[in-house]
């Protein structure tokens, strides 16, 4: 078995893979394209039930270009729907490969590492950790409100919206003011409006070699397919 | 040596309540101090002046003799670590391990260094099994003692914790005392805001009383229990054991058992 390449590698192969990817118009091409894709999955032995967790979010977009582009283009709709569904399948197969045993910390850390601007990464991470305390908050509140007798059940009553208005807006003024002390917190460990990336892990021409490799099969395919 | 010193500070969110009204006291170096009051009588201002996050609108803050300045107050979070009263408000990251490594890693410390810091503090919590998990996805306690690894792990000389037994079980509390009975070890100058007179009774060397923004005094701990009159202008009460000895003690009053350990010695020797 091969082992997965460094996370740094991965990110870099995958961002080149996913651009080369989703340029051909060409459906040949795109099939050979998800046949490298699935040769990635299966090289690196990668769970299939990995891959079908990637597909879960995209796979009622793929049912809808079947059912749009038909109606709207006529035959032609049926060419584009499986542009569309081909390009996305191949995205799905390189971002399972991607994000396998790769959570998401690491890949922000890999980005820091890539020199990406700062801000972009915080946005990221400010973004999701914002989400938690979104969460957070609504479950507290959901809470608070049954501890009282309001039942979700019961929300489509016209009489409940008054409530619920009220929770909408007291719930982004507690999420404001939780955020606030959140920077608080960060302030109080020396955070400067800037996150500091820890020493990068070394990587070796071997393994940007080994990364390159599959890029360069997908770039031939797109010059080779292009001058068909 | 006073390590902190406020001179007739003032703070206020808004200029007609002010929280910290002309306030003067000192913390010593080395020393376990604890801050007392009533809800909303300034306690966690005042931490939150120690540590540089904010800046008071009148007086002087002196941090080893030196004036708290723009630029000293930028470079305060190296010398002081501060754990807030809800775990939940210093949780910064995704991660446990990454939460921890948050304050090492703006020390511009090595990651080899960061690593061992993350290591070290995760093993002396217990919660080496939380490594990889999402903070806001743990139990309060749980939370409390990655909140408190983090701040740990910048090894600062000076250490704030904000109602560092507020709700906690008798475990997590346990090993909160632990973790501040390693730091006294080490020499490193404690300050804790508190309700629970019996852990000031415990614990602290020096009790510095707050009322309503202001201080009323820095008392060892013993002679703040004999003070009804402090007491009560901060709507404090005395602690079981105190309470309990105050009433049957009959010799010196400076020699009454106040901690728990005191007045079962005594019991045992007189029954």
């Amino acid at each position: 078995m091969i082992a997965l390449p460094k996370p740094r590698v991965k990110v870099v192969m995958s961002l080149f893979m996913i651009i080369l990817g989703v340029l051909p118009k060409d459906l040949v091409m795109i099939g050979e394209n998800l046949v490298i894709g699935t040769l990635l999955l299966l090289i690196y032995r990668i769970p299939l039930r990995a891959f079908v967790k990637q597909l879960k979010p995209i796979a009622f977009f793929m049912l809808f270009t079947f059912l749009f582009f038909p109606l709207y283009e006529g035959g032609h709709g049926w060419i584009k729907a499986l542009q569309y569904s081909g390009r996305l399948l191949f995205v799905a197969q390189v971002l399972t490969f991607l994000f396998y045993r790769m959570g998401i910390v690491p890949f922000l850390q890999v980005l820091a590492e890539l020199r990406l601007p700062s801000i972009f990464i915080e946005l990221i991470m400010f973004t999701l950790r914002f989400m938690d305390v979104f969460r957070g908050e609504v479950r507290q509140m959901l809470l608070s409100l049954r501890s009282r007798g309001f039942y979700t059940g019961k929300w489509f009553q016209v009489k409940k919206y008054r409530v619920l208005g009220g929770l909408l807006g007291s719930l982004l003024l507690r999420s404001f003011q939780r955020s606030e002390r959140i920077y608080l917190g960060m302030l109080s460990k020396g955070y400067k409006g800037e996150r500091k990336a820890m020493k990068t892990e070394f990587v070796s021409t071997y393994e940007w070699l080994h990364g390159a490799l599959w890029v360069g099969c997908v770039l031939c395919l797109f010059f080779v397919g292009g001058k068909q | 040596m006073d390590i902190f010193r406020f001179n007739r500070v003032s703070y206020g969110f808004t200029k007609d309540k002010p929280i910290l009204r002309d306030i003067s006291f000192s913390i010593r170096e080395g020393k376990k101090t604890a801050i007392v009051g009533a809800n909303g009588a300034g306690k966690s201002t005042i931490l939150f002046h120690l540590n540089g996050l904010y800046t008071q609108q009148q007086g002087d803050i002196f941090f080893r003799n030196q004036k708290l300045d723009k630029k000293l107050r930028k470079e305060l979070y190296k010398h002081v670590g501060i754990v807030f009263q809800d775990p939940d408000d210093q949780l910064i990251s995704l991660t446990v391990s990454d939460d921890i490594a948050f304050g090492p890693v703006q020390m511009e410390l090595s990651a080899t260094d960061v690593k061992a810091r993350v290591e070290k503090y995760i093993n002396l919590l217990g919660i080496e099994h939380l490594l990889t998990d999402n903070p806001s996805e743990l139990s309060y306690g749980q939370k409390k003692h990655v909140t408190v690894a983090g701040v740990l792990a910048m090894e600062t000389d000076v250490f704030i914790l904000d109602e560092p037994m507020a709700f906690l079980d008798p475990y997590g509390k346990e090993r909160m005392a632990s973790i501040l009975q390693l730091l006294q070890e080490q020499g490193k100058t404690v300050v804790v805001t508190t309700h629970d007179m019996q852990f000031v009774a415990e614990w602290a060397e020096d009790v510095i009383v707050i009322h309503q923004g202001q201080c009323l005094g820095t008392f060892q701990a013993r002679d703040l229990f004999g003070r009804y009159d402090i007491m009560k202008q901060a709507n404090l009460t005395l602690p079981p054991i105190v309470e309990l000895m105050t009433a049957i003690w009959k010799g010196n009053k400076e020699e009454m058992p106040i901690r728990v350990e005191e007045a079962k010695k005594w019991l045992a020797n007189i029954i």
